[in-house]
C-alpha cells in the first residue's frame, strides 16, 4: 500500500502564533488607501512586518483610553457645566463620568442627553451614545446638530438602517440638506447598499467639487458596484488633484501603488505595470511600489523577472530594510533559504534596528532550526533592549507578554532554560502563559506528569492554545492517561482545527479502538475548516468511512479528493481497493478500466492499482505491455518509475526495484512514497542501515500514520538490532499513541530481551489490546495471557472476550476466557466456554482444557 | 467579587446595591449547594405576589418587557435545572422567584432556523427558514411589530450574524443594533474557543444598561442576544470548573450569568424591576459527544434542543413555580403577548401558556412537538438533508428523511437524555411517528412564497465563518 505524498505540516511553527486581544502599541502604521478591498492593504503590511515572532514593547500608547463607563455611584459628583468644561478640554472620560448621574434621572434635559451622548461618542462609545442622542433627537427642542449627531451615532454605533430611515425623514422636510444626504450616503454604505450610497454621494460631491476625501469615497463605491469606468474617472480626478496640491511622498506612493493594483485586478496588466514603473522612476527605493510591481509581474507569470528586479533593487539600495526583508522572504518561498539567510545576515551587519534579526529568526523558525532561531533572537533582543538576553538583570517586562511567551517557547526548545526561566518569572501579569512555558520545560526534561499538571492549571484561564492542548495530550500519553489524552486532542482540535495534528491523532486513536463515528467526526471537523480542503484528512476520512462500511460516503469523499490533481491517483487507487474488498477483483478492475487517463502523469497510483489487479484476472501480458508503454511515453516521470519499481519488486527483482526507486527520487524528490517503498525493499535485501535511512527520509516528508517510523523499527528488528528498535518504538508510541502494532512489536521484542521491564511490557500489551484495530486481534491474546499471568482476571476476561466476539481463533479465545472466568470464581460460565472450545478442532491446549473442565465439574458436584 | 465595570487604571468604589447583589451571588456560590437563599437578595424590592397576579399585567400601562436570548445555552447546565455545578446563581434566583419551564425545547439547533421559529411562533417547516440564504418573510408579523403598535419603544441588541437585519429579523424594531466590538478588558483572560468574533457580551451589556438608563421613562421592549456561551468566554473569576471543553462551557455560563446579573442590577438601580417582565430563553443547546457529535447545528438530540425558559415578573413569587409539562420556543411569544395584553400573532403554531400562569392548567392535546434541521444548511450546492424530531407523548423520533434506516426512537419519559434507541424494538411506534413526521413535512409554508432568499455578501460570509460555521459561497 502506498503512502501519502504530503509536505511536512507547519503546525509546529505555530507555537508563537499571536493570540487575540494583543495590545497593539500606539503610533502610526503605514496608511492605506481605503478604497481598495482589504486584501490589497494586507499586501502592504506583509512586506513591512514579519510573520510569527513579534518583539513589541509596551509604549506609551499601549493601552487604550480607560474604558470606564461603569455602573458607578449614581450620586451627582459635579455640575453639567463642569462636565461641559471637561468635554471642551477633550476629557471625554471625565465628562461622561459627571454626566452619567444627570442622565440617569427619568427625564433628563435635552442638553444633558446631548452632552452625555456626544461625550460617549467622542470617547469612541457610539454604541452607547446613540441611545442618549436618540432621546435628545426626539425632543421638540432638539437642535439640528443633535439630529446629525444621532445619525452619526447610528451609523457608527451599529444600526445604519435606522440612520437611513431617519435621514430620509429629515430629507423629506429639507431635501437640500447636504449634511444629511452625506450621512445617509454613509449609512447606505455601512449597510452595503452601495448603489444608493453612490447616488447620494454624487449629489454631495457635486456640491463640494475637488474634495479628495469625497472623491476617494466615491471611488470606493464605484469599485463596490464594479463600475470600473466610473472608478477610473475618480482615479483620474484624484491624480490630478494630487499633482496640484502639496501632498507628501507617503500618500503619493500609496496612491500610486493602489492605483496600479486596481488596474492589475481589472486584468489591465500593461496599464498597471506602466503606472507603477512611472512612480518608481520618481521613488525608486519605495518598498510598497517595489512589491506592487513584483505582485504585478508574478500575476503575469513573470516571476523570474520579478526576482531579478528585486535582486537589482537590493544591490542599489542595500540599506532599505523593507526591500531586503521582502526579497529574503521571496527567496525562502523559492526554496533558496541559504541565499535568503546570507542576504539577511549581510544586511544585519549594517542594520541598526532589530527587524532584520527578527526576520532571520522567523525564517529559521519556519525551517525548524530552533537553535539558530535562538541565536537570531539573541541579537534582536540585544539591539532592542540594549542588553543580551542572557543578562540576568534584563527587564523582560518591557516586552509584551505575548512576545515573551513566543520567545520563551523558542528558548525552551533550544535548551536555553535559564533564560527561559527568567522570562517565566517576568510573566507575573500572565500566569497562564508562565504556566504553559513551565509545562513545556517539564516536557523537555522528561517530566510529563509535572507538565500535565501545569498545563491543566493554565488551561483554566488560557484554554484555547491549540499547541499547548496538543502537547498536554502527548504528556497524557506519556503517563498512560489515554482518555485524558483523547480529551486534550479533542480540545486542541476545537481550539484550532488545523493548528496541530490533533485531528489526525485523535481520529486514529478512536479508529484504533473501533470508534469510527467519532473518528470520522474529528477528521471532518478538521477538513471542513481547512482553507485548502486538507487532502490528507479527506483521504484518511474516506478510508475510515470505508472501514465503517459507509462506502457511499467514502466514494463521495474520494470524488471530492479527485478534484485535486495531486491526489486523483491516490483517490482512485483507494476506491479500487474498496471495490475489490466489497465486490471483488473483477469489479475493481472494471472500475479502473473506465479511467481514460490511467497512463497520464499524476495517475500513476491508479495505474499501479490496475497493474496489480490485472495479474489477478489473467491479464498479465496486457499489464506488462502497458507498463512498457507508460515508461516509454514518460521516461522522466517520477511516478512512472515508482510503478516500475513496484512491478520489479513483485517479480522479485529487488535490486532492479531499488534502482527504479532511486531513479524516481532523482527525478523528483518531493514525496515520501519512493523513500518508504525503497526502505521496504532494502529491508528485504537485508541492507538495514540503508532501509532505516529510507524510512527516516520518508518520515521527514510526512508520517501521520506512523507507517515510516514503524517500517524503520521493523527493519531494525529483522536486522537483529532489537535495542535500537525498542528505543524508537517508545518514541513512536508517544507521537502516535494509537499505533497498536508498535505496542505489540514492543512486547514481542522486549520478550526476547532478558532485562525488559515487565511493567513496561505489560503496559504495552495493554495498549496494543486497547488499540486492537491497529494491532490486530492477536493483541487480545497477547494481553490476555499476560493478564492471566499476573492474576488480572478482569482484564483477561475483557481481552479474551473481545477475541471471542470477533470470532478470532475462537477455540483458543474461549479457553483463555474460561481461565479468566475461573480466576473470577465464575466456574459455571467457564465450563460453558471450555465445552465449546473442546468441541472444536482448533484448540491447542486440549489436555489442559480437559483437565480444567474435569476439575470444575468435580467442584460443581461437591458444591 | 471582581466586577468588570471598572477602569483599567484604578479600582472604583462600587455602588451599594451592586455590591450587595454581587456579594449575594458570591455567597450563594460559596455555599456550594447550588441553592439560592432569598435572604441574600434582600435588596430585591419587587413586591411579593402569586403567580395568578400575572393576569393583571395586561392592565398595566407602565409595563416593560425584556427578552434575553442566550445563544447555545443548554438547560441542563443550569443550577435551577438540576445541574450539580453552580453555573448560574443569578438565573437560578430569578427562576426561584418566578417561573421555570422544566421541559422546554427549541425548534432547531441552528440559530437562524431556531430564531425564525421563536420570533414567528411557527415551526421551521412553516416559516421555511432552513438554509443560510433564507430570510424571514416580510409577510410574517414579528412580536416587535406588535409591541411597536402597542406603544412600546422597541430595541434589539444582537451579536450573532444569523439574526442580522438582512435575514428579516429587524422587523418592528425602532433600533436594531449590533454594538461596536471592543477589546476585552485586561482582566478577561479566557480566549474564545469555538470561533473568533470580535468583542464580548460586555459590549451588549453596556448597550443594554445604557438603553435602560435613557429609556426608563417610557414603555420599552428590549431584546438582547448574548453570545459569550457560544464563544466559551469566561474570565479569571468565572473560570472555576476545570479545563476540559465542557468545563470551559460551564465557565462561560457562569460568566454569562454574571452579565445577565448586570442587566438585572440596572433594573433594580433604576427601580425598573417592579415594572418589567423578563423572559430568558435560548436558541439551542450544545453537544459534548453524548451521541458522538460535538457542538450544535448537526443533529436534534436532547442535548442540543433542551433549552431554558425562565420568567421573572415585576413581582416575586415566593416559591418559584416549575411547569413540568413540555413547552417549546414557539410558545414563548404567544405567552408574552397575552401576558402583556397585546394581540397574538396570526398564524401561530405556538400556544400561549398565560393560562397556566393564571392557574388554569390544561394539558395539551395532542401532546406533541417538532424540531427540524437541514444538515446542509450552509452548503448551497448540496441537496437538502433534513432531519425532523417528533415528540408525541412519551416517544420522540429523530427521523432522517433521506436515510430512514438511521432513524432513532426514544422513550423520553424514562430516558430523557435519549441514550437507548428503541426503534427496532418498537416498530409500531416508529411507523406511527414516521407518519406524523411525514405529515409535518407536507405542510406548505405559512406565507405564500415561503422564505425569500438572499445572496450573502463577502463580509457577512466572513463574519459567519468566524463563528466557526462552514458555509459555502
Amino acid at each position: 500500500m502506498s503512502t501519502e505524498n504530503f509536505a511536512r505540516p507547519e503546525w509546529h511553527c505555530r507555537t508563537l502564533r499571536q493570540v487575540p486581544y494583543i495590545r497593539r502599541p500606539g503610533g502610526k502604521g503605514l496608511g492605506c488607501a481605503s478604497w481598495l478591498p482589504s486584501g490589497a492593504c494586507c499586501g502592504v503590511s506583509k512586506f513591512l512586518g514579519v510573520v510569527g515572532l513579534c518583539l513589541t514593547l509596551c509604549a506609551a500608547g499601549c493601552t487604550e483610553q480607560a474604558d470606564d463607563l461603569g455602573l458607578e455611584q449614581l450620586e451627582i459628583k459635579g455640575s453639567v457645566e463642569e462636565a461641559a468644561a471637561l468635554a471642551q478640554a477633550k476629557d471625554y472620560q471625565g465628562a461622561t463620568a459627571l454626566l452619567e448621574a444627570h442622565a440617569s434621572v427619568p427625564t433628563p434635559e435635552t442638553r444633558v442627553l446631548t452632552m452625555y451622548g456626544s461625550s460617549l461618542i467622542a470617547n469612541r462609545r457610539a454604541s452607547l451614545g446613540m441611545w442618549a442622542l436618540g432621546r435628545a433627537a426626539e425632543r421638540e427642542d432638539a437642535p439640528r446638530n443633535v439630529q446629525l449627531a444621532f445619525l452619526r451615532a447610528l451609523i457608527s454605533g451599529g444600526d445604519p438602517l435606522a440612520a437611513i430611515d431617519r435621514a430620509t425623514e429629515l430629507l423629506e422636510a429639507e431635501p437640500d440638506d447636504i449634511a444629511v444626504l452625506d450621512l445617509r450616503a454613509q449609512a447606505y454604505d455601512a449597510s452595503m447598499d452601495y448603489e444608493n450610497a453612490l447616488a447620494d454621494l454624487e449629489i454631495v460631491g457635486d456640491e463640494n467639487p475637488e474634495t479628495p476625501i469625497l472623491i476617494e469615497r466615491l471611488l470606493n463605491l464605484h469599485i463596490q458596484i464594479e463600475d470600473w469606468d466610473g472608478a477610473r474617472e475618480r482615479i483620474a480626478e484624484l491624480e490630478s488633484l494630487l499633482a496640484r496640491a502639496g501632498v507628501d511622498k507617503d500618500a503619493r506612493t500609496i496612491f500610486c501603488a493602489t492605483a496600479a493594483t486596481f488596474e492589475q485586478q481589472r486584468g489591465e496588466i500593461e496599464a498597471a505595470e506602466a503606472k507603477i514603473r512611472g512612480c518608481l522612476e520618481d521613488y525608486p527605493a519605495e518598498a510598497n511600489l517595489a512589491f506592487t510591481l513584483t505582485g504585478i509581474l508574478d500575476a503575469d507569470g513573470r516571476s523570474e523577472e520579478a526576482t531579478e528586479f528585486l535582486a537589482d533593487l537590493v544591490e542599489r539600495f542595500p540599506k532599505r530594510q523593507a526591500i531586503v526583508h521582502g526579497y529574503g522572504q521571496r527567496l525562502v518561498s523559492l526554496g533558496r533559504r541559504e541565499d535568503a539567510e546570507a542576504l539577511l545576515l549581510k544586511s544585519a551587519k549594517t542594520a541598526t534596528d532589530h527587524a532584520t534579526w527578527l526576520a532571520i529568526a522567523n525564517m529559521r523558525l519556519a525551517a525548524d532550526d530552533v537553535d539558530g532561531t535562538g541565536e537570531a533572537l539573541d541579537k534582536a533582543i540585544e539591539i532592542l533592549l540594549g542588553q543580551p538576553s542572557s543578562d540576568p538583570d534584563l527587564d523582560w517586562s518591557r516586552m509584551l507578554p505575548e512576545s515573551r511567551f513566543g520567545i520563551g517557547d523558542v528558548y525552551i526548545r533550544a535548551g536555553r532554560l535559564e533564560t527561559a526561566a527568567r522570562i517565566i518569572d517576568s510573566l507575573t501579569d500572565e500566569p497562564a502563559m508562565a504556566g504553559l512555558l513551565r509545562a513545556r520545560i517539564k516536557l523537555e526534561q522528561g517530566d510529563p506528569q509535572g507538565a500535565l499538571e501545569d498545563y491543566q492549571e493554565s488551561f483554566k484561564t488560557f484554554p484555547s492554545n491549540a499547541v499547548a492542548r496538543y502537547l498536554a495530550g502527548r504528556a497524557a500519553v506519556e503517563v498512560g492517561e489515554f482518555d485524558l489524552a483523547l480529551e486534550m486532542y479533542q480540545d486542541a482540535l476545537r481550539s484550532e482545527p488545523t493548528g496541530t495534528d490533533a485531528g489526525f491523532v485523535l481520529a486514529q486513536m478512536l479508529a484504533a479502538e473501533g470508534r469510527y463515528g467519532w473518528a470520522m467526526d474529528a477528521l471532518s471537523f478538521r477538513s471542513a475548516r481547512s482553507s485548502n480542503g486538507d487532502p490528507l484528512a479527506l483521504r484518511m476520512l474516506a478510508r475510515l468511512a470505508a472501514a465503517a462500511s459507509s462506502h457511499k460516503y467514502a466514494e463521495g469523499l474520494r470524488a471530492l479528493l479527485s478534484e485535486n490533481l495531486a491526489w486523483v491517483g491516490f483517490a482512485m487507487a483507494d476506491q479500487a481497493h474498496d471495490v475489490e474488498m466489497v465486490l471483488g477483483v473483477q469489479a475493481a478492475i472494471d472500475y479502473l478500466d473506465g479511467v481514460k487517463e490511467l497512463e497520464d502523469p499524476g495517475y500513476h497510483e491508479a495505474f499501479s492499482a490496475w497493474y496489480r489487479l490485472a495479474f489477478q484476472v489473467d491479464r498479465e501480458h496486457e499489464a506488462r505491455k502497458r507498463l512498457e508503454g507508460l515508461l516509454a511515453a514518460h521516461p522522466e516521470d517520477a511516478g512512472a518509475r515508482i510503478v516500475e519499481a513496484r512491478a520489479l519488486a513483485d517479480d522479485d527483482d529487488l535490486e532492479g526495484a531499488v534502482a527504479a526507486y532511486q531513479k524516481s527520487i532523482e527525478l523528483s524528490d518531493t514525496s515520501n512514497v519512493p523513500h518508504y517503498e525503497l526502505g521496504q525493499v532494502l529491508a528485504k535485501l537485508g541492507r538495514t542501515d540503508e532501509a532505516v535511512a529510507g524510512f527516516d527520509r520518508a518520515a521527514e516528508f510526512e508520517d501521520i500514520d506512523g507507517r515510516a517510523a514503524y517500517g524503520a523499527v521493523r527493519a531494525l528488528h529483522e536486522g537483529g538490532r532489537g535495542e535500537e528498535a525498542i528505543d524508537r518504538l517508545r518514541t513512536i508510541l508517544i507521537d502516535r499513541p494509537f499505533h497498536g502494532a508498535s505496542a505489540l512489536l514492543f512486547v514481542q521484542i522486549a520478550s526476547e530481551q532478558a532485562d525488559a521491564d515487565p511493567e513496561e511490557v505489560y503496559s504495552m500489551a495493554r495498549r496494543a489490546n486497547r488499540y486492537h484495530m491497529h494491532a490486530g486481534p492477536s493483541s487480545h491474546f497477547e494481553f490476555g495471557e499476560r493478564a492471566l499471568e499476573r492474576d488480572a482476571f478482569e482484564d483477561a476476561l475483557l481481552a479474551y472476550g473481545a477475541a471471542v466476539s470477533k470470532n478470532y481463533d475462537l477455540a483458543n479465545a474461549l479457553y483463555g476466557r474460561a481461565r479468566a472466568l475461573v480466576g473470577l470464581g465464575r466456574g459455571a460460565e467457564a465450563m460453558t466456554d471450555l465445552e465449546a472450545a473442546l468441541n472444536t478442532e482448533d484448540l491447542e491446549a486440549v489436555a489442559e482444557a480437559t483437565a480444567l473442565l474435569d476439575e470444575l465439574r468435580a467442584d460443581a458436584q461437591k458444591g | 467579587m471582581i466586577g468588570f465595570f471598572r477602569g483599567v487604571a484604578e479600582n472604583r468604589p462600587r455602588q451599594v446595591l451592586r455590591v450587595l447583589l454581587l456579594c449575594a451571588m458570591a455567597a450563594a456560590a460559596i455555599a456550594c449547594d447550588g441553592g439560592t437563599n432569598a435572604d441574600d437578595y434582600a435588596f430585591d424590592n419587587r413586591p411579593v405576589g402569586v403567580l395568578e397576579d400575572s393576569a393583571t399585567l395586561k392592565n398595566r400601562d407602565d409595563l416593560n418587557v425584556i427578552v434575553i436570548l442566550i445563544d447555545t445555552l443548554r438547560a441542563d447546565h443550569l443550577g435551577s435545572y438540576g445541574y450539580e455545578r453552580d453555573t448560574s446563581p443569578a438565573l437560578d434566583y430569578f427562576a426561584a422567584t418566578g417561573v421555570r419551564f422544566a421541559r422546554h425545547r427549541a425548534q432547531s439547533t441552528w440559530t437562524k432556523a431556531s430564531m425564525a421559529s421563536l420570533w414567528t411562533s411557527l415551526y421551521p417547516q412553516r416559516i421555511d427558514v432552513l438554509t443560510h440564504k433564507d430570510t424571514v418573510t416580510g409577510h410574517a408579523t414579528l412580536p416587535a411589530e406588535i409591541f411597536a403598535e402597542g406603544g412600546f419603544y422597541t430595541a434589539g441588541i444582537w451579536r450573532n450574524g444569523w439574526v442580522a437585519p438582512n435575514f428579516g429579523f429587524r422587523q418592528g424594531f425602532d433600533i436594531y443594533m449590533t454594538p461596536n466590538p471592543r477589546q476585552a478588558p485586561a482582566e478577561m483572560r479566557s480566549r474564545p474557543i469555538a470561533g473568533r468574533i470580535d468583542g464580548t457580551d460586555i459590549d451588549a451589556i453596556f448597550a443594554a444598561t445604557e438603553f435602560l438608563r435613557v429609556n426608563q421613562d417610557r414603555r420599552f421592549f428590549l431584546y438582547v442576544h448574548l453570545m459569550d456561551v457560544h464563544q466559551y468566554i469566561s474570565n479569571e473569576e468565572t473560570a472555576i470548573f476545570g479545563t476540559s471543553f465542557e468545563d470551559a462551557y460551564d465557565n462561560s455560563i457562569r460568566w454569562e450569568d454574571q452579565q445577565i446579573g448586570e442587566i438585572f442590577a440596572q433594573l433594580f438601580r433604576l427601580d425598573l424591576a417592579r415594572k418589567t417582565v423578563v423572559f430568558v430563553v435560548a436558541d439551542h443547546g450544545e453537544a459534548f459527544g453524548e451521541h458522538g457529535l460535538e457542538g450544535h447545528a448537526r443533529d436534534l438530540h436532547h442535548e442540543t434542543t433542551f433549552t431554558p425558559w425562565i420568567i421573572a415578573f415585576p413581582f416575586k413569587v415566593e416559591s418559584g413555580t416549575v411547569f413540568e409539562q413540555p413547552t417549546q420556543n414557539i410558545d414563548v411569544f404567544p405567552t408574552l403577548l397575552e401576558l402583556v395584553g397585546l394581540p397574538a400573532q396570526d398564524p401561530s403554531d405556538g400556544k400561549s401558556r398565560a393560562a397556566w400562569l393564571r392557574g388554569e392548567f390544561a394539558p395539551d392535546f395532542p401532546d406533541r412537538d417538532f424540531a427540524q434541521l437541514d444538515r446542509t444548511w450552509g452548503q448551497a450546492s448540496q441537496d437538502p438533508d433534513p432531519i425532523v424530531a417528533v415528540r408525541d407523548g412519551r416517544y420522540r423520533l429523530l427521523h432522517d428523511v433521506n436515510k430512514p434506516e438511521l432513524d432513532l426512537l426514544y422513550d423520553v419519559e424514562s430516558d430523557r437524555v435519549e441514550s437507548v434507541n428503541i426503534a427496532k424494538a418498537s416498530p409500531g411506534i416508529l411507523n406511527t411517528l414516521r407518519a406524523t413526521a411525514a405529515e409535518y413535512l407536507e405542510q406548505p409554508p405559512a406565507f405564500e412564497g415561503g422564505a425569500p432568499e438572499i445572496e450573502l455578501d463577502e463580509m457577512s460570509l466572513r463574519q459567519l465563518r468566524a463563528l466557526g460555521y462552514s458555509i459555502e459561497d
